[in-house]
């Protein structure tokens, strides 16, 4: 048995007589990293500096991952690694909940190098006893430095910094990871060596990726969990050359949480040819025109027009505390629903409700699913929009405004040492619809009223977005001419509907002006929904190269109409076809 | 530029226990990626031949280097594994030169130092399609890069004032053909965990040391270039390297750290294990001492620089303002352009630098090369002949009246070629043995008439700025130095020495050498990346250096006792 010192034993008995006995449950007994954690948090929460503010909340969190990434080109294997890794993360909070170091410019959460990759008690204690040093130390300057901004602040927000949450004990058994690399490489090769016969492709790939992590966390509140973490995906992208020397893109993606959840090879194949024909389709594709209105947003296209559109709109930001005069950054853009509680924000026919305890739809795996959120609060059902009017916000346990507690949402590291709050399964749910294959002719019947010669219809969004810095660039001059703020992803596959009901695909269409407060304009939703599983890093953009952490959501909407919405003419600059013309392809066997 | 890491003193060459069990030669690979060479060879030709007819202006000379790494690394720290991971990568620097050779796109036009190869992966399975594809996009980039330069450049030049030297861009290079893959040896690699698992335990009973550990790489390399002059290369390189490092503060919160490599070319050249272990010992002993010693006071006296520390002070000082392109272009120093045939050192110094040189009494030297990066055959060169300049370190950019390479144009992946270093070796006429060097010194206290002179065990980087703008001065950072008294007492270990001084004036400062050379391995990072060299010195006296106390992190040591069972 451990021998504590003096000050570290009585604690612990504090400890154990608080919600749980540590020591008396077998299963955490019997887990190294939770052991060696517990008694190394119960020794950091004695941590203090002279009469420096103490800590009054510890938490220590390890994601205990097991990673597999492979990604292949026309056939060939670009790079194949499978690695472990382990990355912990230590939180310590002085003050108290009403005012701690967090939610000022100054604050951030110390992030530890490593930790070993093997269960080694005394080597766990050793990175966490030095860790919780430094995150102590640097606790206290950002307190201080927090309250000499305040001197200055005449009417500082009196929000609490922290939500005190109840303690859980949570312990899943960890996943199991069981995959054949080979197997996976061979598929990509099969898979990626499509786009061979499609001469038409100057850059293409697919990417394969699977993880399986195990998610431990405890706190001084009493909190310990141990959950299973898993993510999968398979995405395939291709680029080409427009006749105009215009780069066109095509992505689609497949997400799961383990990788049984993932189509077969022989699926894989048929997305690839897909990418391929619907690419071959847009460089032969006339250039769209600016456009005003009616919109049809098919499946697909319509969940991820939500997924975008609500990322921002259903939580709410906080400012950081900040000396006057200085910049003060802030992060994401403040919800355009912030002020809008218990007030009409959709039509009186639609809901929106979050639900991670719902984990299928329709016998599709929902990816957005899990039981504790990464700050050890059990997941809940939210309704966040009722009949048309807005009834909550997704929280994490950063108070914001009006919300006190967290609903289970903390998915995301944020920033300033807060949790981001993040959707996991997003019900768009209408209670009147209109038949699926009716929509068209929905959508034509406004198009006549209109006036008009013909209607957009959408199909797929780039989001997750896969767009190239030319594309990134070009959008954000014509935000800035356009002078809005909040647009929407463009779309990947748009197409003009004549009145006679043929369709015609477009490329280089983009949307103007587009928020959350545009949904009220909806007018028509269908009676099929679409489950729309994505990797999210937090952002209603949604690149996929930014951010350095991801987590699963799914977005389960119907096919949407909207009256009127305002559409442009991509301002992109095409540059000059290549000299020399692309290389012969050999065929694949 | 800095140059960091250390270290590769004598590794005896043992008939070596561990090799039989750990290594397995997998195949005598020397053979070629044939299909490789010859995908690369077909879309160059392609593409040189459409851009000649097509390409305004036209390139007149374009080549492909294609690098692939195989990277194995096991770490660990008191006692538990913390790395274990493996990569594995393969891709490609694209060159082309527009204009003509007297003035291309890669002229150096004030300061600007244009970049236009961006290293791009490519497929590890020898696919044409994917290589060919890649190689194709990445050209067109690149050419749309070049061809923009060379244009922007050419109206550049008409507004400045004539340059004082009309150096070309270019110089011609004979066409070669060299094939000769580097052995491929599997490793045990639960083995080997193990292995830094128990050498990183070593720490365990250092309690002041509060970070460390023991890290195993393994790395191969395989460098495939091919140019429009008809030149083929594909060679490579294997180095094994052990890692050991531990860092602690003292009680004014000074941090202090050590750390201690061994490297290998091949497996049966590594140590035992158990003289890996001894070295982890003396590692922790020495961190342990550190904490203890007193810090040291800025002083101006006489110094003897070991082996290994004389080696950095000679890269650093010396090794960087001899590398060619730093004579032609204008927001360099240029502290030895016009000193050829000047004396720049001691008359009893001579400098070699000899890329073919892989090993040094036992000890491989990870500068070894048998073909610099622009497929030109390295060659022993003399730079400084007794204490006399002869020559610069060459790419194909031509300086002055040297219009050929001599075998040093040199990058890491991703960056363009310029001149580097590989293999230094100091030579010295005036040697004695490391008794008789200390006796000079403990003479040249006396005549000084100062409190102590100091030893400077060993180094682990340097810093030095070459450019106009900056201060001619250079920093190198004493891990382990000594006073040394002359009254006889023993030698007193003190920590927290900075070395200062002017690059030429040192040279001239120093009054002997011992006869006993040793080596630094490390990594020099400039212009063109990070590139393996090592400097080979005897121990050097010198009658005036220069110390500053180093900085003070002043931060406080850990507040609680470390936990219970370390």
């Amino acid at each position: 048995m451990k021998l504590y010192s003096l000050t570290a034993a009585l604690l612990l008995g504090a400890l154990q007589s608080s919600a749980f006995a540590a020591d008396a449950n077998p299963k955490i007994n019997s887990d190294v990293q939770l052991r060696a954690m517990l008694d190394e948090m119960a020794r950091a929460k004695t941590l203090q500096l002279n009469n420096l503010d103490k800590p009054y909340f510890v938490q220590y969190t390890i994601g205990d991952g097991d990673e597999v990434f492979i990604t292949a080109a026309l056939g060939g294997i670009l790079g194949s690694n499978r690695g472990r890794s382990r990355s912990p993360r230590v939180d310590v909070r002085v003050g108290g909940y009403q005012f701690d170091n967090t939610n000022s410019i100054f604050s951030s959460f110390a992030r530890l190098g490593g930790i070993p990759l093997d269960d080694d008690y005394l080597a766990f204690r050793d990175a966490l006893w030095l860790a919780s040093d430094v995150a102590y130390k640097s606790a206290t300057e950002q307190i201080t430095r927090k309250r000499n901004a305040l001197r200055e602040i005449a009417e500082p927000d009196q929000t609490p910094d922290f939500a005190p949450a109840k303690p859980v004990v949570v312990l899943d058994d960890p996943p199991h990871f069981n995959i054949d690399q080979h197997k996976w490489e061979e598929t990509l090769r099969r898979v990626s060596g499509r786009f061979a016969a499609s001469p038409l492709v100057t850059q293409s790939f697919v990417r394969f990726r699977a993880i399986s992590s195990t998610y431990r966390l405890v706190n001084t509140e009493g909190t310990v969990v141990r959950i299973p973490q898993e993510l999968s995906d398979v995405a395939i992208r291709a680029e080409a050359l427009a006749p105009d020397g215009s780069r066109v893109w095509d992505y689609q993606t497949a997400v799961g949480l383990r990788v049984q959840d993932l189509p077969a090879p022989q699926e894989l194949e048929t997305m690839a040819a897909s990418v391929a024909t619907e690419l071959d389709n847009l460089v032969k594709a006339p250039i769209a025109e600016d456009y005003s209105g009616p919109v049809l947003f098919e499946q697909e296209a319509a969940a991820q027009m939500m997924a975008s559109t609500l990322t921002d709109a259903i939580r709410l930001q906080r400012k950081p505390i900040a000396p006057p005069g200085s910049n003060n950054p802030g992060t994401t853009l403040e919800s355009v629903w912030s002020t809008k509680m218990g007030s009409k924000v959709l039509p009186e026919w639609l809901s929106v409700i979050d639900d991670p305890s719902k984990e299928q739809f329709h016998g599709k795996v929902l990816v957005g699913a899990y039981k504790i959120d990464d700050e050890g609060v059990p997941a809940q059902r939210v309704v966040l929009v009722q009949n048309g009017v807005l009834k909550g916000f997704l929280s994490s346990r950063e108070p914001v405004k009006t919300i006190d507690a967290s609903n289970g949402h903390g998915r995301l590291p944020g920033a300033f040492g807060s949790e981001e709050a993040v959707a996991s399964n997003l019900f768009v749910e209408a209670s009147s619809t209109v038949k699926e294959k009716e929509m068209k002719a929905k959508l034509l019947e406004r198009v006549k009223t209109a006036g008009l010669k013909y209607g957009i219809l959408i199909r797929r969004l780039d989001f997750p977005s896969t767009a190239g810095a030319s594309e990134l660039q070009s959008m954000g001059r014509q935000m800035q001419k356009g002078g809005y703020s909040r647009s929407l992803n463009s779309p990947l596959l748009a197409y003009r509907v004549y009145l006679d009901g043929h369709e015609e695909l477009v490329r280089g269409l983009r949307f103007k002006d587009f928020s959350a407060k545009d949904l009220r304009d909806i007018s028509l939703a269908s009676d099929q929904p679409f489950a729309f599983a994505y990797v999210s890093n937090g952002s209603s953009f949604n690149h996929t190269d930014s951010g350095s952490s991801a987590t699963t959501i799914s977005v389960i909407a119907p096919s949407l109409l909207f009256d009127s919405l305002d559409m442009a003419q991509a301002d992109s600059e095409p540059g000059k076809l290549p000299a020399v013309s692309a290389p012969a392809l050999l065929a694949q066997q | 530029m800095k140059l960091r890491n250390s270290i590769a003193p004598f590794v005896p060459p043992l008939a070596c226990l561990l090799a039989g069990c750990a290594f397995v030669s997998a195949k005598a690979a020397n053979g070629t990626h044939a299909d490789l060479v010859s995908i690369v060879t077909a879309e160059l030709n392609r593409e040189f031949t459409a851009l000649k007819s097509k390409g305004d202006p036209p390139p007149y000379y374009m080549a492909y280097e294609v690098t692939e790494e195989a990277t194995s690394v096991l770490g660990a720290t008191i006692g538990a594994l913390e790395t274990d991971s493996q990569t594995h990568v393969r891709g490609f620097d694209t060159t082309i030169r527009v204009g003509i050779p007297a003035f291309d796109n890669y002229h150096p036009i004030k300061d600007s130092r244009a970049q236009f190869t961006h290293f791009t992966q490519i497929s590890l399975d020898d696919d044409s399609n994917e290589i060919n594809r890649a190689l194709w996009a990445e050209t067109d980039r690149a050419y749309r890069s070049a061809s923009r330069h060379l244009l922007q450049i050419k109206t550049d030049e008409q507004l400045l004032a004539d340059e004082k030297e009309k150096n070309a861009d270019f110089s011609v290079a004979p066409a070669v053909q060299y094939f000769h893959l580097p052995e491929q040896y599997q490793f045990d690699r639960a083995a080997w965990a193990q292995r830094v698992r128990s050498w990183s335990a070593e720490f365990k009973s250092h309690n002041k040391i509060l970070v460390s550990g023991v890290d195993f790489v393994a790395r191969r390399d395989i460098r495939t270039f091919v140019n429009t002059e008809g030149s083929a290369i594909q060679m490579g390189s294997n180095l094994f390297r052990i890692e050991m490092r531990a860092s602690a503060l003292a009680p004014d919160g000074m941090e202090l750290d050590d750390f201690d490599s061994i490297e290998a070319a091949t497996p049966d050249h590594l140590p035992a294990d158990s003289v890996v272990l001894e070295r982890v010992k003396a590692l922790a002993r020495k961190v342990d001492a550190l904490v203890s010693a007193p810090p040291a006071e800025p002083i101006y006296c006489p110094a003897i620089l070991s082996g290994r520390a004389s080696a950095v002070f000679f890269h650093e000082i010396f090794g960087h303002r001899v590398e060619g392109h730093r004579q032609k272009e204008e927001s360099e120093g240029q502290t030895f352009t016009k000193m050829l045939g000047d004396k720049v050192l001691p008359d009893f110094i001579s400098v070699d630098f000899d890329a073919t040189r892989q090993s040094y009494r036992g000890s491989d030297l990870i500068g070894h090369y048998e073909y610099d990066d622009e497929g030109v055959k390295a060659r022993p060169v003399k730079i400084v002949q007794d204490g006399v300049l002869k020559t610069f370190l060459l790419s194909r950019s031509p300086v002055g009246e040297f219009k050929e390479s001599n075998g040093h144009g040199r990058r890491q992946p991703g960056f363009e070629v310029v001149s580097r270093q590989s293999n230094l070796i100091v030579e010295s006429s005036k040697a004695v043995s490391n008794k008789e060097l200390r006796a000079q010194l403990i003479a040249e206290i006396k005549k000084q008439k100062k409190p102590y002179g100091l030893y400077f065990e060993e180094v682990s980087s340097g810093y030095t700025t070459t450019g106009r703008r900056g201060l001619q001065a250079f920093t190198v950072v004493p891990l382990v130095v000594y006073r040394v008294f002359p009254d006889g007492r023993p030698d007193e270990l003190i920590r927290g020495v900075d070395i200062v001084g002017t690059p030429l004036a040192s040279f001239q400062k120093i009054l002997a050498t011992s006869d006993t050379a040793e080596i630094f391995n490390g990594y020099c990072g400039a212009e063109s990346g990070s590139v393996p060299v090592s400097a080979v010195s005897p121990a050097i006296l010198v009658s005036e250096i220069e110390t500053q106390k180093k900085e003070n992190s002043q931060e406080k040591p850990p507040l609680l006792p470390r936990p219970e069972g370390l």
